[in-house]
């Protein structure tokens, strides 16, 4: 019987969305069986959750219902906001659990109750399969006196492998605020999560913007470009640039980076020429290069009765192009430095197509970079999409596959955030609604980042890496048959035999598979386990000498063995052994 | 005593439980910690120290927002703790409370000793100079362009977090003119006018929010308004005024405009002609019932909900709601099944009361059937123990103050009697159910005259205090009778410890074991202490 399936409709259910067997829970609504309606009518606009009350959880479709009595075992885990009466609840029965809602769950499947699978999961169910390969965004100053280690015990556990740190913070150096960076690395390789530098360039620092105030952004309105809490530089002029320039490098040389992210190498504002206050860049160096093109001002271009929709076109071409050239600038400025994996974080503007114009930010023009230099193309979807359901995912990516061969190359970035739109039933992607945006991104692409991880809610957590993976899980006697596309955890306590033979990637808790089909038996415990592998497997062998690992990672691996040791690996596909003795690997 | 020695349990058992999360904060388990932390200071959260090294155990785990309630708790439980005023202010910053962040840190500075107030007024320039920047910008940018709704509501967002709530709400109303389908606008509006101190002013906004919003931006303003005590206004739009000469809009539109501006004195106006010309108009009644239960005027709404209900779901709720108050009848029923240690038995006492509501202003009629019986052994002196039916008709005051005076004739064992009383129920705290643990205290006091025991007037208090957990209240109850019947039954005092329950189907299991002295011996054949533990089960219902 399949415990989990990765067809795409299940992504409409969700608690397959979540990673777990839907088919192995009731589901009971409104008056039936133990449930009984009382006469007391109640209207439905605002749920409260017990898992997180402060959420505001709003139903887009006011619902009139009964007050329901539930059965003296019920588990409530919501209740309307205002009467208190009981819309979400669940119990036991013969061993099987009864999720009960007191409404269907809507078109979407996270309507009304975005907190369904983790219901699911307080009534015991568990995913069978989990992914290892997420990437978060992070920015210290929402974690200023948080414990490293436990930050970075919670992100591997929530199957992410590389975080993405804020790196303006450290463009200036300082003794303190660096130690607790390098602090923050080390606990993160300690628990096999890499680190990768996130550049927001054009802004560079707050210390750069108030020490070269020559060097600003201006906008179309003549002001300097501080933009909500961006401040952007002009890196046009070269030498404002070529100071940038060494003060990356420096950065990059300071601490023990694993990648850099370059992100939004582009302008400003998503309200595009519509909105000079927020236009860039109006600085004199393109004033100059554009005027000597083109004849005219582009400042002049903003001035109230001078519209000039021809021209406006004109520059916002050009503008594009800018952009475009300083994308391969400074992709050939961060490869200066040997070993670092590279991501280049770019907004959509094939299916929000206004964007190319907002931002300057043309995805057609920059994805033949890929043809000269390996990188991760980091899809970030725009403001302007994120009310759009999780569908839009699978939808993105065939119309980035369509202007590149490099697929394995594209990644989406979900951004995890307050959305301006009027969207229901939660301003922030949460539960349900969190997680099938994972499983679809994560199917439809070879990586999924998620901006960010402060921002993903605590309820989350524990079902995150279990919504990007994507495996079916079919029991065999005592055993169980794998098929997945990609390399993934599988729920399995104790020590294991994959296809015949003991197999050494295991926790205890989880085996390790590479992608394909594998049967997964009970084994016998080895001298030498891999606990964890920030790595894609291809393949592993052990016996009680030690481990022998085949793996292929695009920058550094890491491998965290049963003994202790804590390896990097090379970047590249190769066989690495070790032995069981407190040798190292060869 | 034995209410102290309740105290002396909980906090033990807090104790207990801290003890844990400070083990486990030691090895480093923050998770664990915060878990037992809270679990100690449900039990104990006057602990101070507790408290704040709860705060820095979440800021540990990342939880920012969380500890800086938790400063802010403590704060609050202790004003001079300008440290963790301090950390509250810094955090606010953090999670992105900035208006909080410059009020908190500019009180500290004019408040604190050194070295808090030095401290807090660097942050104080820094937060309030980032602002004014900002603030600065903008004007510029909004003298060059004064188009756009963006830059206007980040403007607005700027003052409002300088707490300069004139320069907010004039840029809030500019955007909102610029962008009138962006609703969150006209509910910050409301916001900084009520801070302002403009209460009709916010209340307008919210109830435009409320009436044209989508859900959430309604829902958020409906709750704004259970804070914003407002004052009803006549006013007049000029532009519907200018409309109405030329005859462009019909009554029901003009009426949903003026009730979308929450201008509701036009509104019931245009309502009510609107019902002239169609009487079954069914979006007419809906509005005016509406614009009736916002003036306040529930009776009237009450009526208009009723014509409503039966095509409108959200009419049907809203006469449900109000019905108890405005119904031409309302039935209630309570019963009180109890077993006594002391008496050796059961005893129920109970009431079946059909109320009518004529109108008047000050009372209402009502029969009633009362219900009083026992299970057999007849220990217990006759005014507690009997088994009677007894029909009345009387009259019931309204509730003032929690006040409430009630007068009847009845008819028991074919004799005429007449009763009267006034009662009082008071409750403060966390109320059996709710999901916050918390201290409760509760009061029922009575006086009670009764023709059939040679008219005697019988006073009565009874006072409940402890904690409640979810369904559980625990805690010590004091009850003191007196009369000017000097019978020992009705003169007694007794104190014990008590505990209930709340059970489905809204009943409560209660259960008070105490010590109790007669404060008059008169026609006692016993000891004037005594012990007795009582069992019983409250259920009423009021349709």
């Amino acid at each position: 019987m399949p415990l989990l399936t990765s067809a795409l409709w299940l992504a409409l259910d969700p608690l397959a969305a979540a990673g777990l067997p839907a088919g192995e829970i009731d589901r009971v609504t409104g008056a039936s069986g133990e449930v009984r309606a009382t006469r007391e009518r109640v209207t439905v606009r605002r749920i409260v959750d017990t898992r997180w009350p402060e959420a505001g959880i709003f139903w887009q479709k006011p619902v009139e219902i009964a007050r329901y009595e539930l059965p003296a075992d019920a588990r409530i885990f919501a209740r309307e906001r205002w009467t208190g009466a009981p819309v979400m609840a669940g119990w036991k029965r013969n061993g099987r659990p009864v999720l009960w809602t007191a409404t269907g769950w809507g078109e979407r499947g996270y309507d009304r109750y975005p907190y369904l699978p983790q219901a699911a999961f307080d009534l015991g169910l568990r995913p069978a399969a989990e992914a290892r390969d997420l990437w978060a965004f992070f920015d210290s100053s929402y974690r200023l006196r948080a414990d490293p280690d436990y930050l970075a015990q919670r992100w591997r556990a929530g199957g992410i492998a590389a975080i993405h740190v804020a790196a303006w913070h450290y463009d200036e150096p300082d003794a303190d605020r660096d130690e607790r960076l390098a602090s923050l690395i080390a606990a993160c390789h300690r628990n096999a999560v890499l680190v990768y530098a996130w550049l927001e360039l054009p802004h560079v620092s707050e210390e750069f913007w108030n020490l070269r105030p020559e060097c600003r952004e201006k906008t179309a309105l003549g002001a300097d470009a501080h933009l909500d809490w961006r401040r952007l530089i002009n890196l046009e002029n070269r030498a404002c640039a070529a100071e940038v320039e060494s003060r990356v490098e420096s950065l990059l040389e300071r601490f023990d980076w694993d990648g850099v992210n370059l992100a939004e190498l582009y302008f400003e504002s998503p309200e595009g020429p519509g909105n000079p206050a927020r236009f860039t860049p109006m600085s004199a160096d393109v004033r100059r290069e554009f005027g000597k093109s083109a004849g005219v001002d582009p400042i002049d271009l903003f001035a109230p009765g001078k519209a000039n929709a021809g021209l406006l076109r004109r520059f916002l071409d050009y503008r594009a192009k800018l952009a475009q050239r300083m994308q391969s600038h400074w992709l050939d400025v961060v490869a200066r430095r040997p070993g670092l994996d590279i991501a280049l974080t770019h907004v959509d503007d094939r299916f929000d197509r206004s964007m190319r114009d907002a931002l300057g930010a043309d995805a057609a023009a920059a994805l033949p970079l890929l043809d000269r230099r390996d990188f991760t193309f980091l899809i970030e979807d725009p403001a302007t999409v994120w009310h759009l359901g999780p569908q839009r995912y699978p939808e993105i990516a065939a119309r980035y596959r369509e202007l590149t061969p490099h697929h394995s190359r594209l990644g989406v970035d979900i951004n995890v955030v307050e959305r301006y739109q009027d969207v229901y039933p939660t301003k922030r992607q949460t539960g349900a609604e969190l997680f099938s945006l994972v499983h679809l991104a994560s199917q439809a692409f070879a990586r999924v980042a998620l901006y960010f991880e402060n921002s993903i809610l605590a309820p989350d957590w524990p079902l995150l890496a279990a919504s990007a993976a994507h495996a079916t899980v079919t029991r065999t006697g005592d055993g169980l048959r794998v098929e997945s596309a990609r390399d993934v955890c599988i729920r399995w306590d104790g020590a294991a035999k994959v296809n015949g033979a003991e197999w050494p990637l295991t926790d205890g808790r989880y085996v390790r598979l590479p992608a394909g089909t594998h049967t997964v038996e009970a084994g016998k415990r080895l001298p030498l386990r891999v606990i964890d592998l920030n790595a894609v497997p291809v393949g592993a062998a052990a016996d009680e000498s030690g481990v022998e690992i085949e793996y292929e990672s695009r920058g550094r691996g890491i491998v965290m063995l049963s003994d202790g040791r804590i390896e990097r690996l090379a970047a590249g596909r190769h066989k690495v052994y070790f032995a069981a003795a407190t040798t190292g690997g060869s | 005593m034995t209410w102290a020695v309740a105290v002396v349990l909980v906090l033990t058992e807090g104790q207990r439980t801290l003890d844990e999360a400070y083990a486990m904060r030691r090895e480093g388990r923050w998770e664990e910690a915060a878990g037992r932390f809270r679990r100690g200071l449900a039990l104990w959260p006057a602990h101070r120290n507790a408290r704040i090294d709860f705060a820095y155990t979440l800021l540990k785990t990342g939880e920012a927002a969380t500890a800086r309630d938790q400063f802010l708790e403590a704060a609050r439980r202790n004003p001079d703790d300008w440290q963790a005023r301090l950390e509250y202010a810094f955090l606010c910053h953090e999670t992105q409370r900035v208006a909080e962040a410059r009020r908190t840190f500019a009180e500290v500075r004019k408040e604190a000793p050194e070295p808090y107030r030095t401290t807090a007024s660097e942050a104080f320039d820094r937060v309030d100079g980032a602002l004014a920047e900002g603030i600065a910008r903008w004007q510029a940018a909004i003298a060059e362009r004064p188009d756009s709704d963006t830059v206007h509501e980040e403007l607005a967002q700027l003052a409002e977090a300088r707490d300069d709530w004139t320069l907010a709400a004039r840029h809030y109303g500019a955007a909102w003119a610029l962008k009138p389908e962006k609703k969150g606008l006209v509910l910050a509006l409301g916001r900084v006018r009520a801070a302002q101190g403009d209460r009709e002013g916010a209340r307008r906004a919210f109830v435009a929010a409320a009436r044209g919003g989508d859900t959430r931006t309604a829902e958020l303003a409906r709750e704004a308004l259970g804070r914003t005590p407002g004052t009803e206004e006549e006013a007049e739009i000029p532009a519907l005024a200018a409309r109405r000469q030329g005859g462009g809009l019909s009554a029901i539109d003009l009426a949903d405009r003026s009730y979308r501006l929450a201008y509701l004195a036009d509104a019931e106006k245009h309502y009510r002609s609107a019902l002239e010309s169609e009487p079954k108009s069914v979006d007419a009644r809906l509005g005016l019932a509406r614009t009736l239960n916002l003036l306040g005027r529930d009776a009237d709404a009450y009526y208009f909900f009723g014509l409503a209900k039966r095509e409108s779901p959200e009419a049907r709720a809203a006469w449900r709601r109000l019905r108890p108050e405005h119904a031409f009848w309302r039935p209630t029923v309570w019963a009180l099944p109890m077993y006594s240690t002391r008496w050796h038995g059961a005893f129920v006492y109970g009431q079946a009361k059909f109320e009518f509501n004529p109108g008047w202003k000050w009372v209402r009629p009502y029969v009633s059937l009362r219900f009083v019986g026992d299970s057999g052994r007849r220990n217990a002196p006759a005014p507690l123990s009997e088994r009677a039916l007894t029909p009345a008709i009387g009259v019931m005051t309204r509730t003032v103050a929690g006040v409430t005076g009630w007068f009847e004739f009845g008819s028991q064992a074919r004799k005429l009697d007449t009763r009267a009383g006034v009662f009082q129920t008071r409750n403060w705290g966390a109320a059996l159910g709710t999901e916050t643990p918390g201290a409760f205290f509760s009061t029922t006091n009575e006086a009670n005259y009764a023709q059939r025991f040679a008219n005697a007037l019988l006073l009565r208090t009874e006072n409940r205090a402890g904690w409640t957990l979810g369904r559980v209240q625990i805690g010590a109850v004091t009850i003191l009778g007196a009369s000017t019947l000097r019978d020992y039954w009705a003169n007694f005092a007794e104190a014990g410890p008590s505990v209930r329950f709340r059970l489905p189907f809204r009943v409560t299991l209660s259960a008070d074991a105490v010590r109790g002295r007669h404060l008059s011996t008169q026609n006692l054949a016993g000891r004037a202490s005594y012990y007795d533990l009582r069992i019983g089960i409250w259920y009423a219902l009021t349709y």
